[in-house]
């Protein structure tokens, strides 16, 4: 039987019985990627985790995660392509993206987890919405996860008219943000509401520049701003979330209620989605461990580490148990005050500045770019 | 935040500074040129408030190290060391003929888009532009904080009269728009190199704008042969963890005098732990301290599964790594808290930096006194503008060229005017 299954039964909150569910669905997907990932053998051998010795959560701990980092140096599959797979990439914001493959059944799955959260935030409607896209317009060229969550995102409620913000000019995406204005501009004057989805820096960016000509958009009631996929390359210019959610309600009408947030990353196939207080609460399908990030030892609540999420869902590529490069706390849940009594996770940057251009990155590009 | 008319503005103001601001610009141009004594004082007044702790309120959003980095820019500031520079840049011109008189004026405006990977640089190249006379659009980039803009916000305090010469825009680069406003009404784009900055500009200029472009450069240093071993390293780990490769100065490989991977290999045992002493010696950032152990450990599951690293051989120590290659290619590790190690030599040493041409800047050299000549003519010949002693491929002088050209002379034009005759 595939305990993975058995986790859409236990969507709700977390208590004893659904934590006993998701250690053992991850006992079997630790034995499926064992036994069909060569290389996650030898991981799992060397690390001396002995997965039939997993009997509790504290036990995850002991699951050597991957680095998001290997994913984008190395290839590590435990299904072969022929089988009915799908295979996306990350963003590739510092230079080299991960190659993920994904498997029908495991992304059902995340697909009725981030279903119920969803749901749990109204989002679904069968009332038409006009879509700003504040992200790629879908091409076959782009395999990036971003630009298709943000794609399905945009079929919780019927579509009049959706307007990208970043679409194909000359074979490469160029940023249309004149474009996504007037249309909002339009959508302002439409008796149904607009949904605006996308990256925090852009709407920032859009807003900013409505800000500076002195436009102001009353946008229709029911409007929502949907936010996900980071500042990536523009972190430097982030703003705190407050300073977001106030222009929002002061140039577009959407008050804070409205707007929603998402947190995924392509190597862990759950997305987060945010509370009423806007805070990511661990779903029942993954779980987080933070790490010293000298030691990678367990740290507990409140303390900032580097961010280990965990999963049994996929098949595809062993995910079972990652280690992203962001920096984060995960907090009692039961200080949210939402109601969730999950603990919630706070993401606070990534680690590293390969960001950063330095002044040898930016002339070897220099001088690429001249030959 | 903006400067303008010597006062600040909201960011929002920006379009309606800008409509403006082309009228701004004629008026004073209008007026007699700009006092170059105005200027030196200022700066001298400047430096002075700085080391008498009242510009202290900016340290607090600076780094010790940023501190100390912008104390070492205070001999930069200093008035008679300016004057010379000006004497030495803009020097009396020779008259060749007693019919016409050759007159050094100023470009006009200047808009300057500075890089953000040393602090106070936006302000010291608005600096050199007031010093040559001309009035200054400065785009601020996106990690300066406030510091720029508060170093000439004081200048235009002590001197009022600046107020007409310096204008600054905390613009993004997104906003090529307002870029190209800026932009249209200047004589020469002053570009430091900020990679997606010199990208819009260079699409967008202008044609009747002159380009100058102090660009990104590498550096690197060459070791031929220690004279005094333990004091040479230090220097050069020291060098590496204070820069952090962030400087076009900053070290990015250590080239061995040798074709010997096993003496590389020895070198690297040796220097390790002096390079990581460097690196502790202010500690790690928690940013630092997760990416040092991402990488090790990638490293090490990468072993693990016993799929090659192609990309060469790393060293580990607590708070660095050094990435021994095979290649002879002049590269950035592109990591921070790595440096690279390659073997070069002497023979191949222009044949390896002319692949480079155009951006090499400096090379410190590890010699013995009598190789010195031999090796300083092939790094000339190869192209490099800089060559330093390793604990000094980082300071700056006052004297300094930009990448091997006078700033204040680019910064300026010559007129040819026929005298007049009473005929």
């Amino acid at each position: 039987m595939d305990k993975r299954f058995l986790l859409l039964f236990h969507l709700k909150e977390k208590d004893s019985k659904t934590q006993q569910v998701f250690i053992e669905a991850m006992k079997q997907n630790l034995h499926y990627h064992d036994k069909h990932c060569l290389e996650y053998h030898k991981i799992l051998k060397e690390s001396g985790c002995c997965i039939d010795e997993i009997h509790s959560i504290s036990d995850l701990e002991k699951i050597p995660p991957i680095p998001t980092l290997l994913f984008k140096k190395h290839t590590l599959f435990s299904m072969p392509e022929k089988k009915k797979t799908i295979q996306v990439t990350s963003s590739g914001t510092s230079g080299n993206a991960s190659q993920i493959r994904f498997e029908w059944s495991g992304l059902s799955i995340a697909f009725f987890s981030i279903f119920y959260q969803v749901m749990k935030r109204k989002l679904i409607s069968i009332i038409p919405c006009h879509y700003i896209m504040l992200g790629y317009k879908p091409h076959k060229s782009n395999h990036a996860v971003i630009s298709k969550t943000a794609y399905a995102t945009s079929f919780m409620a019927p579509s009049l008219k959706k307007t990208y913000a970043l679409t194909i000019k000359n074979g490469k995406y160029e940023v249309e943000l004149d474009e996504i204005i007037k249309a909002l501009s339009r959508a302002g004057k439409s008796h149904f509401p607009t949904r605006i989805i996308g990256f925090p820096s852009y709407a920032f960016f859009m807003m900013k520049k409505m800000e500076e000509s002195g436009m102001k958009i009353k946008l229709p009631h029911g409007s929502k701003l949907l936010l996900g996929g980071g500042w990536k390359q523009f972190y430097t210019e982030k703003v705190e979330k407050e300073v977001l959610y106030e222009m929002a309600e002061r140039l577009l009408g959407i008050k804070e209620d409205q707007i929603v947030e998402f947190f995924g990353a392509v190597e862990h196939p759950v997305i987060y989605c945010d509370c009423s207080h806007h805070h990511f609460h661990v779903p029942n399908s993954s779980h987080v461990i933070i790490r010293d990030p000298q030691t990678l030892k367990p740290l507990s609540y409140g303390q900032v580490g580097l961010v280990n999420l965990l999963s049994p869902i996929i098949k595809g590529t062993p995910l079972s148990s990652v280690m992203s490069d962001d920096l984060g706390i995960l907090h009692d849940g039961g200080k949210c005050g939402c109601g969730n009594p999950n603990p919630y996770l706070e993401i606070l940057g990534r680690v590293g500045v390969s960001d950063i251009k330095t002044c040898s990155t930016a002339a070897k590009e220099k001088l690429e770019e001249k030959i | 935040m903006i400067l303008y008319d010597g006062k600040y503005w909201e960011s929002s103001f920006q379009d309606e500074i800008l409509k403006e601001l082309e009228s701004k610009i004629n008026e004073t141009r209008r007026k007699p040129r700009l006092a170059l004594e105005l200027v030196l004082n200022a700066a001298e007044k400047c430096k002075e408030d700085f080391v008498m702790g009242k510009m202290d309120f900016l340290k607090e959003e600076l780094t010790k190290k940023d501190i100390q980095a912008i104390q070492q820019l205070f001999p930069l500031l200093d008035k008679e060391n300016l004057r010379k520079r000006v004497e030495l840049e803009l020097g009396e011109m020779i008259q060749p003929d007693s019919n016409y008189e050759l007159r050094r004026v100023p470009l006009g405006t200047l808009f300057h888009i500075a890089a953000g990977n040393q602090d106070g640089l936006p302000a010291y190249s608005v600096l050199e532009g007031l010093m040559s006379g001309n009035i200054n659009i400065l785009k601020l980039p996106s990690v300066d904080h406030s510091l720029s803009i508060s170093i000439l916000y004081h200048l235009i305090e002590i001197e009022p009269k600046l107020k007409d010469y310096i204008i600054v825009f905390d613009t993004p680069s997104s906003d090529s728009q307002a870029i190209f406003k800026m932009a249209e009404m200047a004589d020469g784009l002053v570009i430091w190199g900020s990679d997606q900055s010199i990208a819009a500009i260079r699409k967008q200029a202008p044609l009747n704008a002159k380009l100058i472009e102090w660009g990104h450069r590498i550096s690197f240093v060459y070791i031929d042969d220690f004279q005094n071993k333990e004091k040479e390293m230090i220097e050069l780990a020291e060098h590496v963890a204070w820069t952090r490769q962030r400087l076009c100065s900053s070290c990015q490989v250590i080239y061995l005098n040798s074709d010997s991977l096993l003496e590389a290999e020895k070198f690297i045992e040796e220097f390790l732990p002096i390079l990581d002493k460097a690196f502790l010696k202010d500690g790690l950032s928690m940013n630092e301290q997760g990416e040092m152990m991402l990488r090790r450990y990638t490293d090490h599951l990468c072993q693990v599964m016993e799929k090659e690293n192609n990309q060469g051989k790393i060293y580990w120590g607590k708070a660095c790594s050094i990435l021994l290659k095979e290649d002879k290619t002049l590269e950035g590790s592109g990591i921070h808290n790595q440096i690279l190690v390659k073997c070069l030599p002497e023979k191949e040493i222009v044949t390896c930096l002319r692949e480079k041409k155009g951006i090499l800047q400096t090379v410190g050299l590890i010699c013995a006194q009598e190789n010195h000549e031999r090796l300083v003519n092939l790094f000339v010949q190869s192209g490099i503008n800089r060559i330093m002693q390793v604990s000094h491929m980082s300071s700056v002088n006052v004297f300094d060229s930009h990448d091997g050209e006078f700033p204040l002379s680019r910064y300026s034009r010559i007129v040819k005017i026929e005298k007049f005759k009473n005929e």
